[in-house]
């Protein structure tokens, strides 16, 4: 392999995105918060194995904040429109479980082995090919984006009016970027893209043994939950 | 063998952008077409490779043909199973994020077995010594690198006929050199290549016929005396034919504008450091040096756009801080279509600017031929006529110190010479120009004084020293 | 019927303008650091997002692109912790969206407003799906007191959802006609379209 390294440590997209799906399940029917704490510790182990440090450290420190927060009793004496402002860490804790599953997919993976997962999965082009697209062009975007700003500033273009400044950004901004998707596209099609034949991938998607680790971990801890509050 | 055969190309009824174009290219051979801006040379590699049909709308009549078989009604895969394209702007014409996947996605997408495609790689990186551009983030490359993968890719898909569309106007020097290097290669592999371009010096050597483009039609074809006259080639609209050396001085002189300190560190350990440099009222001064030795950062800070860098400025004996630096700076960018935000060419000028007099107004669009386009939208106008409203706009500000940033990249040389001459006049005893870019004859016309940024970059990291070694 | 199936053009232009949705999407969401104002989010997210849908249904007049353009959202939001309800909650929207814009044969201006009008709903699903999962939330926020929790189950309610969607859709509606006056404005005018 070319400066693409197969990791055996890494379990692939599809894996990670069962996970994710799995963990959307805590979101409506709630399991006991030490299997929640169970899980936040799986995320935090998977990625320290594969090398990232600071996010298994920072998964642990976030889920610990937002399990203690809403706990002090204190708060209950708040007014009502402080109490509102502060609700937004709860409506975070609920969805905290899938959203960490989620930040792990998209901070382990990369884009060649998300599009050959979508390949295995035989996801039709229509949907593939969009995808695919929006990971390449959202760097873009937000260079372009920047180049924008900087000339209004220079400019001196300073409006009070929203909508008049939401039209400033917006004119250039979608008229370079529906030029940049003649562009992908171009550079696709003479790559090829629309050959109708089965393609390959250089970058391959396997099932090792962490994929099963990974997922019946997650399945064990969130089924068993479900079933002990009911 | 490519054969065009009365090959004409419509837009709409009346509008013909190719007028019967007969053209043989052998197998191997390398055909270099040149002219000025809008003869239609690159319509003319549009049509072999398919795109002008399916992305502008054109009609063809004639045929094209490689080896006898027809390419008018082919799908564009179809097509580009014969033949690899190269374009114009490496910066957005690519489709994966990493540079390994890039250079394999044609293989990919013929369904090549994984064997296969290292040992294609394995064959490439023997020929042209990439090997440090694999598996990064194509962001983090510079156009000059993108260009560079993009031929290697060509070569890699194993096509027969290679098209390259004006493929150096957004390089430097130093990767114009590698670029000729690369298609010298791939000649000598019995590649057929067939290039627009109008800057022609780096490919002399290289190519077998030199055919000139003028209205859609195909003109004499140049010999080598006629490369050597500098006239002809004037007439023609196109560059020199030997490579130019920078004849500005390079000592700064004046003193009214003085750089006593500027600092910024770069993400891979490299940096910028001036200090006590002036600048005079009066000049225009060129900026250059090679891709990503911070001619942009410069810009950014000097005009007080970036927070990051350390700097300090004083003009006439006062400290300008960000804010009077921005206050007093316009840019002309290098994509102008970053700078036009308004439904008209008038509203764009009158745009940010306060106590402007329709006199003034008038006098700017006469000056710079807008009149005529006073009402159309700016986006609807040519590349030229948009990067004039811009700078349109900027002689209305009014701004002490004026930015260009590499304003001539991929302009043929009357519009260079039209672009040069538009900002000597904007010169005054009250301004101070500035113009990024690695344009070495551009420069020679226009600028007063250069400053080199390479001088004054502080060391790299590893990874540069690397990078002299190969490409 | 050639014409009408989605071409690599229009598969990229679907995924450059998914990424401009979601930009939208998330910097309108700021304004979700005070939770109530979730419940004019979707009214809002109609008014500043019509311009850029109104584009893009301008420039992909074929089958299933809303639809696919539409669905690539709430995907990555699942990604972003969402559940599988507002997956299933955006296909049911987008779908009759996706419906109406055939009943105007792609191109009518009524038909391609009103489809957007219906589209700009889906994002209430987020707010459904806490409907749904109402125990939970009440559960996470018992601590801060019985008032609050009271008024937030008075605020959180069927009828009051009702109204949540009548917003979303008079959003899509204003909208869908500013994008139609800075269409004419500009892109008509530049060329564009």
């Amino acid at each position: 392999m070319y400066y693409i390294n197969d990791k055996r440590l890494n379990p692939n997209p599809i894996t990670k995105f069962l996970v994710v799906v799995l963990l959307g399940f805590t979101v409506l029917h709630s399991i006991n918060h030490y299997l929640e704490v169970a899980v936040v510790l799986t995320i935090s182990i998977m990625y320290f194995m594969n090398g990232f440090r600071r996010e298994a450290i920072k998964n642990i420190l976030v889920f610990g904040v937002l399990f203690f927060v809403p706990s002090f009793s204190a708060l209950a004496k708040l007014p009502i429109f402080i109490m509102m402002m502060l609700s937004l860490p709860a409506i975070f804790r609920m969805f905290y479980l899938p959203f960490a599953a989620g930040e792990f997919m998209i901070k382990t993976s990369d884009v060649g082995s998300i599009i050959s997962s979508m390949d295995a999965l035989k996801i039709p082009k229509e949907v593939s090919i969009p995808i695919a697209v929006m990971f390449r062009f959202f760097p873009s975007f937000v260079e372009e984006k920047n180049s924008i700003k900087m000339a209004m500033k220079i400019r001196g273009i300073e409006t009070k009016n929203p909508v008049k400044y939401l039209e400033y950004v917006a004119v250039p901004l979608l008229i370079i970027s529906s030029n940049i998707a003649d562009d992908i596209s171009k550079a696709a099609e003479t790559r090829c893209i629309a050959n109708p034949i089965k393609k390959t991938r250089y970058v391959s998607v396997r099932i090792h043994l962490i994929d099963f680790i990974y997922a019946v971990t997650i399945s064990v801890i969130v089924a068993g939950g479900i079933i002990c509050s009911h | 063998m490519l054969t065009l055969e009365n090959l004409s190309l419509f837009y709409e009824q009346d509008k013909k952008i190719l007028d019967c174009i007969n053209l043989t290219v052998a197998d191997g051979e390398c055909i270099l077409l040149t002219g000025e801006s809008g003869s239609g040379k690159s319509s003319i590699i549009n049509s072999i490779n398919g795109l002008a049909f399916e992305y502008e709308n054109a009609k063809i009549s004639g045929s094209l043909k490689v080896d006898n078989r027809e390419l008018k009604g082919m799908e564009l895969y179809e097509i580009s199973l014969l033949i690899s394209s190269v374009f114009q702007n490496p910066k957005t014409h690519f489709f994966n994020v990493d540079t390994t996947l890039e250079l394999l996605f044609y293989l990919e997408n013929i369904g090549l077995s994984k064997q296969e495609m290292e040992s294609r790689i394995e064959d490439m990186l023997k020929l042209f010594p990439i090997k440090h551009l694999l598996g990064r983030s194509i962001f983090e490359l510079s156009g000059g690198e993108k260009q560079i993968l993009c031929v290697a890719a060509c070569y890699i898909s194993g096509c027969k006929i290679i098209v390259l569309d004006e493929p150096s106007s957004n390089l430097d020097d130093k990767y114009i050199d590698i670029l000729k290097e690369m298609l010298q290669i791939l000649k000598n592999k019995g590649i057929t290549l067939i290039i627009a371009e109008h800057r022609i010096y780096y490919l002399t050597d290289v190519a077998d016929r030199i055919i000139t483009v003028k209205n859609g039609k195909l003109g004499v074809e140049l010999t080598k005396t006629n490369l050597l006259n500098n006239e002809r080639l004037r007439e023609l609209g196109l560059r020199s034919a030997t490579k130019t050396d920078l004849k500005v001085q390079r000592n700064s002189v004046g003193n009214d504008l003085t750089v006593k300190k500027l600092e910024y560190n770069f993400k891979d350990g490299s940096g910028l450091k001036i200090d006590d440099i002036s600048f005079g009222l009066g000049n225009i001064y060129g900026i250059t040096g090679k891709n990503g030795c911070g001619k942009s950062t410069f810009i950014r800070v000097m005009t007080g756009l970036d927070d990051k860098g350390k700097s300090e400025i004083i003009f006439n004996g006062k400290i300008l801080n960000k804010k009077d630096r921005l206050k007093n700076s316009s840019l002309v960018m290098q994509d102008v279509n970053h700078q036009l935000f308004t439904d008209s060419v008038e509203e764009e000028i009158k745009l940010g600017v306060k106590d402007l007099s329709q006199d003034r107004l008038d006098k700017v669009l006469y000056g710079l031929e807008l009149t005529e386009f006073k009402d159309r939208h700016p986006m609807s106008l040519s590349g030229g006529q948009k990067q004039r409203v811009a700078i349109a706009s900027v002689l209305c500000k009014n701004s002490k110190f004026i930015f260009f940033d590499e304003p001539t990249s991929g302009m043929d040389y009357k519009n260079m010479i039209r672009i040069s001459k538009l900002i000597k006049e904007m010169s005054t005893e009250d301004n101070i120009i500035f113009i990024v870019s690695h344009d070495i004859e551009f420069l020679n016309e226009t600028a007063d004084s250069i400053l080199c940024l390479e001088e004054f970059t502080t060391p790299a990291s590893k990874n540069e020293s690397n990078r002299i070694i190969y490409y | 019927m050639k014409e009408q199936k989605l071409k690599i053009k229009d598969l990229v232009t679907i995924g450059v303008f998914a990424v401009i949705y979601l930009v939208i999407m998330f910097s309108v969401g700021m304004i979700g650091v005070i939770p109530i104002l979730f419940l004019v989010y979707p009214t809002i997210l109609g008014i500043v997002s019509g311009t850029v849908v109104m584009l893009f249904m301008a420039k992909v007049q074929k089958p299933w692109a809303l639809l696919i353009f539409g669905m690539l959202t709430p995907i990555f939001m699942m990604v972003e912790g969402h559940t599988y309800i507002l997956v299933l909650h955006a296909f049911a929207v987008i779908l009759i969206a996706e419906l109406i814009r055939r009943a105007g044969n792609y191109n009518s201006f009524k038909y391609n407003m009103l489809s957007f009008a219906i589209f700009n709903t889906w994002i209430c699903g987020s707010l459904m799906q806490m409907l749904w999962a109402r125990e939970k939330y009440i559960e996470m926020t018992m601590m801060m007191g019985n008032e609050y929790v009271e008024a937030l189950e008075r605020l959180v309610t069927y009828p009051h959802m009702a109204l949540v969607y009548l917003g979303a859709i008079a959003g899509g509606l204003i909208g869908a006609n500013i994008g139609r006056i800075l269409l004419k404005k500009h892109f008509i005018k530049a060329g564009i379209i």
